[in-house]
């Protein structure tokens, strides 16, 4: 019994510093000096260098989205639905979490495991010694990165899931490219548009966060190392399913 | 106890440190005057890593004061914090290089930052620094790729870019060979005849300091035991002082 009330006493603990330290990030951001090459640079480490990944694997949603509803669709004989059916099910739904877990795979365990390199070979003591803020320089950039990324991302990973949804249905019912994009984007306003965004910009604040707390905090060496690229994948991915539930009420809320 | 020559650069008040439960420090005073090199002898865990990185505030203390150029450094705020460590550089046991940077970008990289620089004043002064150290021909290999010797010397290259007054050094000699070792001291002896840095070090090895530090200090539990010259300390009554100040050559 007294192992769970440790075990919940010291998960309650890690949430409240990792609060404290996304509130930290959030203050530093804002608070000159602004880390502005550094923060081009995880860009294109964490933006630029994820987009293979993210347009390939749109794609082959895109073209699962068209097949798996078309088969359903058929059925009902509303095949003509099919464009509508990927561009929705893209935008406002797979399109923010596919991308977030997408980025927390690639990016989160990459943050997590180079911010513990860093501190476990006293990088940062490094840094901090040359009179350079590790925490501006380190954190605050990669989670401003992440933030400006993942919408750029979700649009790159919906407009690959269009394009691989509108080559299968071009296969498989002859349909023109033209037909498709009008029969996909018509039905959609900006309350499509702008609500699975701020999704991202939360999600992109959660992987950056949780990956550079687990990172930055890391001690134990190379076991130590490990462990928090591994739990950073974990729990961003954990925490941004989570808030997947928290923002859709609030969108339904504010946006229906 | 030898007098000290100039005004202190670096002064401990009654510094106490914990980790935990474990005493690290207790009430520990000593000062470094400018120009001077100061050894830091103890041993493994004695807190002698902890008081160089009190120095730089890479820690800060528990109770007590460490003053730096007469500004006490534990409640400095940030930009005073660093404009006391731009005086200063730190060599690290392990160097410390970023490894995503090549050499010749480890070096340029407090330059960039704090200075205003054009980019070729600031190739000229890696090169020099390089050369100083005698690592020309290395300035773009990666950190990866440098052995031990070349690693230290390297780290010493960035510490000292930005022409540091106080130069903090963490085992010189440790996981080296004896002649990487005296290598690495005759730059260390370089530095302090030629450009009047104080060196403040912390090693194992006091032989390889013998020929340059001006005092020496004896940590062991947390307490200063000895604190002078090189030949106080070793006639020291203290059996552990003599021991550690005699270092490896006995």
């Amino acid at each position: 019994m007294s192992g769970i009330a440790e075990s919940t006493v010291s998960l309650l603990s890690t949430v409240g510093e990792l609060g404290i330290f996304g509130l930290k990030a959030v203050r530093e951001s804002i608070r000159p000096p602004f880390e502005g090459a550094e923060i081009i640079h995880q860009l294109y480490e964490i933006g630029w260098r994820s987009g293979p990944l993210v347009m390939v694997s749109g794609f082959a949603f895109g073209v699962v989205l068209a097949m798996e509803t078309g088969a359903s669709m058929a059925r009902f004989g509303a095949e003509a639905m099919i464009p509508q059916a990927v561009s929705m099910g893209l935008f406002t739904d797979i399109g923010p979490v596919v991308t977030g877990l997408l980025v927390s795979g690639r990016i989160g365990a990459g943050i997590g495991a180079q911010l513990a390199g860093m501190k476990v070979t006293e990088q940062i003591d490094a840094l901090e010694s040359i009179a350079v803020d590790s925490f501006k320089y380190l954190v605050v950039t990669r989670i401003a990165a992440c933030v400006i990324a993942l919408p750029i991302l979700t649009l790159l990973l919906n407009y690959s899931g269009i394009a691989g949804g509108m080559l299968a249905e071009m296969f498989a019912r002859q349909v023109s490219m033209h037909q498709f994009l009008n029969e996909a984007f018509g039905p959609m306003g900006w309350s499509d548009y702008i609500p699975p965004t701020i999704q991202t910009l939360v999600f992109g604040f959660i992987i950056g966060t949780v990956s550079c707390f687990l990172g930055y905090t890391a001690s134990n060496g190379a076991v130590g190392v490990g462990r928090a690229s591994t739990r950073s994948v974990v729990f961003s991915s954990m925490l941004l399913i989570l808030s997947e539930v928290i923002l859709e009420k609030i969108i339904l809320f504010w946006f229906s | 106890m030898s007098e000290n020559n100039g005004a202190p650069v670096v002064r401990f008040e009654h510094v106490f440190k914990s980790f935990d439960e474990k005493k690290v420090l207790a009430d520990v005073c000593f000062q470094i005057a400018a120009g001077q090199s100061f050894c830091l002898l103890g041993r493994s865990g004695a807190g002698k890593s902890v008081t160089l990185r009190l120095m730089i505030r890479l820690l800060t203390p528990d109770r007590g004061a460490v003053f730096v150029k007469g500004k006490n450094i534990a409640e400095a705020n940030s930009q005073t914090l660093n404009d006391l460590r731009r005086h200063m550089g730190f060599l690290f046991q392990d160097a410390a290089l970023f490894d995503s940077l090549s050499v010749a970008e480890n070096v340029a990289f407090p330059l960039r930052r704090h200075t205003r620089k054009s980019e070729k004043e600031i190739r000229d002064v890696v090169r020099e620094k390089l050369r100083h150290v005698e690592l020309e021909k290395e300035e773009n290999s990666m950190p990866a790729q440098l052995s031990g010797g070349m690693r230290k010397r390297a780290g010493l290259a960035r510490a000292l870019a930005l022409d540091p007054e106080i130069l903090l050094v963490d085992e010189p000699s440790s996981g080296l060979d004896r002649i990487t070792a005296s290598e690495i001291y005759g730059l260390l002896r370089g530095l302090k005849e030629k450009k009047k840095v104080t060196i403040v070090m912390v090693t194992h090895d006091p032989a390889g300091a013998r020929g340059f530090a001006d005092r020496f200090a004896v940590l062991d539990h947390g307490a200063i035991v000895a604190c002078g010259t090189v030949d106080e300390v070793e006639n020291s009554q203290n059996s552990l002082v003599r021991e550690l100040a005699e270092g490896s050559e006995t």
